[in-house]
């Protein structure tokens, strides 16, 4: 084992257990480490991509997958934003934590085979900046008095046609909550991001969606194997380094902060862990994993048919250690609409919830029925 | 913001642990079944208004952990509200909700027939627009019924006379009223005036408060079939007869607790403002007013609001002192965050004090406190201190709808009231504001009206 005992305290305290196991790193993650390391140096678009290559021998390879690319939106008012898009390439993984990892939760087993597609998956969560910009064209106050039925009707027969979308009511208050243009789009609810994705997808001509949950935790893991403790599957193999890669409990000032301000993990993707929580696209169901072990490997799953809330994965900025497990597992909670005065509840928002966003995702294969069209999905 | 310390509490544990720790100690100080009525203790509800609001309100009145409480009665104007918001409580709070159809009054003196369920002793819940209260408490005091109202509480001079007067009326009848400024019950905030008061952050010279978002409280004209009374009391926001405008219903927070802070109420205002980008919209609010309150010792308070999507947003309040300054608001109500620093750029290094996080909702702690006082028989009375709040947001929204400097006795003694006859309407009344020759709602017009606000 090469964990320092400072960090081996730390986590018996939290976890409060004797006779912690951590587990091994994995294979790889040396050239994993000295690729980060390399796009400390500034060799950024060339690394992202051998990274990439290097980074996923060890997951079961299949098409060759094409490159990543940058995406450009330009507002109505003529602002350009622009964000990157790392390929994934397709394999299969083992999704959930082994029962002997320590602050393991019930529903992150029994942990089974997962086959997931080649996709396209941002290296940021959704900025502020962005999802203001979206904020801005579609809130419905805007709409409330030029025709609103009928926008409402035409945005039900064409989805994809961006002026027709119906977005958030008014927020309360002050969208940012305070917080710059670089740092992550907060406190929507699941239903906000998934508009959110429609407009995007409207504007792009690209169909932008939530990754799914299994999409999530196989790029959370970037191609390493093994329990899902932070440091060994992320971070290369020093723990220490923590800090280095996570806003968490112990160093974000209690808020979130601008993305990509720590390192990537080894796939080139920034904050998977921490900062904050991520929506994917699946409903929440504590034996989701029990129904899915059933097929071996699931394909490309997308979770529960129907459900009451949906996971949100990654931890957040006000997150400890144990939440920080790629296969750590979160959901809505009632409690994130307690700052909401009125009832019914607001559909869009989550007042004053700092600690809730997403990214977002698209599918390579374009015919992709499984999980490219989830867009209409009704919540 | 690390001073926030958590202790190892997730935020998660905290909320479902608050309910029991407040139970707990309303059994410990054996407060539950001796104070409180004669053959049994619950505290009846009545709901008048019933939009969302009114109806987070009555949630949070049958969520208290201090004693039992039922709804009874609901009145709206809107059969529609009024049946939403049923089906809303009756899913959340099923076993307290005991509203049969005929406790369900639909129109402009439902508030009465509400009310005439309820025991001298009991609570009504007053969540209508404001233009309406002074109507319903002035019954409330008749029948020695409590009052949670929410703010505003009145929406200019004349209405504020009247309320003040009532407000006495009721302390003499030992009324407990509660009125919805919530930060007030919000223990950070409380926390922090007493460590102002004691001079951590020496004499207050300066505040400052940001309420700036997008778009808001703009209206389409009236649909043709509806009944244009209906119509203005629905968007109340857009007419300041009804709510005082978005000024009032969106600033008195924040006015309200930089005052508390200061410990004084403001003298005088002077402000700017304007509609840059209303559009085809009929409201009468300006979309940006920048107001400088004066306190009586000659500091002030700088108001700024604006609501114009892709401006620098804000929603925060601070006080600058002699020796310090303090953070009031970090965004929104709540969580407060409060926190005190040695110097005014609130840098880490120079943090005081924070109150550790994370906190109860005010929104539920106001209505724990007024039960609580009910039950208790502890004097509780809000409704001078949320008069005159409401007053010294009228005076700012005056300063800048007519362009000149405005007092607290000039908008306290102001001759214009806006709907004087609120509590003779009935379904078939003509609407309070009535549109020009040109077809458009009368605005504020600066420098020209200067008495008046429209």
């Amino acid at each position: 084992m090469l964990l320092p005992n400072r960090f081996r305290y730390s986590v018996k305290q939290v976890c409060n257990k004797q006779g912690l196991n951590l587990p091994d790193g994995s294979q790889g993650l040396n050239r994993v480490f000295k690729y980060v390391a390399l796009f400390a140096i500034g060799v950024s678009s060339f690394v992202v991509l051998r990274r990439m290559d290097v980074a996923c021998r060890g997951s079961s390879r299949t098409a060759p997958t094409p490159k990543g690319y940058t995406e450009i939106v330009t507002s109505k008012n003529g602002e350009k934003f622009s964000f990157e898009m790392v390929a994934v390439p397709g394999g299969t993984f083992v999704m959930g934590s082994p029962q002997n990892e320590p602050c393991r939760k019930g529903d992150e087993g029994p942990q089974h085979e997962v086959r997931v597609a080649p996709f396209y998956i941002c290296t940021t969560e959704t900025t502020l900046e962005l999802f203001l910009a979206y904020y801005e064209e579609t809130m419905s106050a805007k709409k409330e008095f030029t025709a609103a039925e009928e926008a409402r009707k035409e945005a039900e027969q064409s989805r994809n046609d961006v002026d027709a979308i119906t977005g958030p009511t008014p927020v309360y208050g002050d969208l940012t909550m305070g917080y710059g243009k670089k740092s992550p789009a907060i406190g929507m609810t699941w239903h906000n991001a998934m508009t959110f994705c429609r407009w995007l997808s409207g504007k792009t001509g690209r169909k932008y969606r939530l990754p799914t949950e299994a999409e999530w935790e196989y790029t959370c893991r970037a191609g390493s194997t093994g329990g899902s403790r932070t440091a060994p599957t992320c971070f290369g193999n020093d723990p220490n380094q923590l800090k280095d890669y996570v806003w968490y409990k112990a160093d974000s000032d209690g808020g979130p902060h601008e993305v990509a301000r720590k390192k990537p993990n080894g796939w080139g993707l920034y904050d998977m862990l921490g900062n904050v929580r991520e929506w994917v696209y699946d409903f929440y169901s504590p034996t989701t994993y029990t129904e899915i072990a059933k097929q071996s490997p699931a394909v490309n799953p997308t979770g529960p048919k129907s459900g009451e809330v949906h996971v949100a994965r990654g931890g957040a900025y006000d997150s400890s250690i144990e939440e920080l497990r790629c296969a750590a597992r979160a959901f809505e909670e009632k409690w994130w609409r307690m700052n909401d005065p009125q009832i019914p509840k607001s559909k869009w928002w989550f007042p004053q919830m700092d600690f809730i966003g997403f990214r977002v995702a698209t599918s390579i294969d374009p015919n992709d029925k499984s999980i490219g069209n989830q867009n209409n999905r009704k919540d | 913001m690390s001073e926030i310390t958590k202790k190892g509490t997730s935020r998660r544990e905290f909320l479902k642990n608050t309910g029991r720790i407040a139970a707990t100690s309303a059994l410990a100080a054996g407060i539950i079944p001796r104070i409180y009525a004669a053959e049994n203790n619950t505290i009846k509800v009545a709901l008048i208004g019933c939009g969302g609001r009114g109806t987070g309100a009555a949630s949070e009145a049958l969520s208290v952990k201090n004693g039992p409480t039922k709804l009874v009665a609901m009145a709206d104007v809107f059969e529609n509200r009024l049946a939403g918001s049923y089906k809303g409580l009756k899913e959340q709070h099923a076993e307290q909700v005991d509203v049969p159809e005929d406790r369900r009054f639909v129109g402009f003196d439902g508030y009465k027939k509400a009310m005439d369920c309820l025991n001298a002793g009991d609570v009504a819940i007053f969540a209508t627009p404001p233009a309406f209260r002074w109507v319903h408490f002035t019954y409330a005091i008749q029948k020695g019924i409590n009052v949670f109202m929410e703010k505003p509480i009145t929406v200019d001079g004349p209405s504020t006379r009247k309320f003040l007067k009532l407000a006495e009326e009721s302390i003499k009848k030992n009324l407990k009223v509660g009125v919805g400024l919530m930060v007030r019950h919000c223990r950070g905030r409380q926390q922090l005036y007493d460590r102002i008061k004691s001079g951590e952050i020496g004499d207050i010279v300066m505040l400052r408060a940001y309420r700036m978002g997008g778009r808001a409280a703009t209206t389409g004209p009236k649909p043709g079939n509806r009944s244009e009374l209906l119509y203005q009391v629905q968007r109340f926001h857009s007419f300041l007869w009804a709510s005082g405008g978005m000024y009032s219903d969106y600033y008195i927070h924040q006015i309200d607790e930089c005052s508390w802070m200061k410990g004084v109420w403001p003298t005088e205002a002077h402000a700017i403002g304007g509609r840059h980008y209303r559009g085809d919209s009929v409201d009468q609010n300006f979309d940006n007013y920048s107001v400088e309150y004066t306190y009586p010792d000659g500091t002030k308070l700088f108001y700024y609001g604006r609501n114009m999507e892709g401006c620098q947003g804000g929603f925060s309040s601070y006080a600058h002192g002699t020796k310090g300054a303090a953070v009031i608001s970090t965004s929104a109500h709540t969580p407060g965050k409060v926190r005190t620093y040695k110097g005014h750029k609130m840098e880490k290094a120079d943090l005081i004090w924070a109150f550790p996080q994370p906190e109860q909702s005010p929104y539920q702690l106001e209505w724990d406190d007024l039960i609580d006082a009910i039950r208790q028989n502890k004097p509780y009375n809000e409704a001078e201190r949320g008069a005159i709040a409401s007053l010294v947001s009228s005076m700012g929204r005056m300063a800048a709808h007519t362009g000149q400097i405005i007092t607290y006795d000039q908008v306290l003694n102001c001759e214009q009231e806006f709907a004087p006859d609120v509590d003779k309407l009935t379904m078939s009344s003509p609407a309070p504001l009535q549109a020009g020759p040109d077809g458009k709602y009368p605005l504020p017009q600066p420098g020209i009206l200067k008495s008046r606000e429209y």
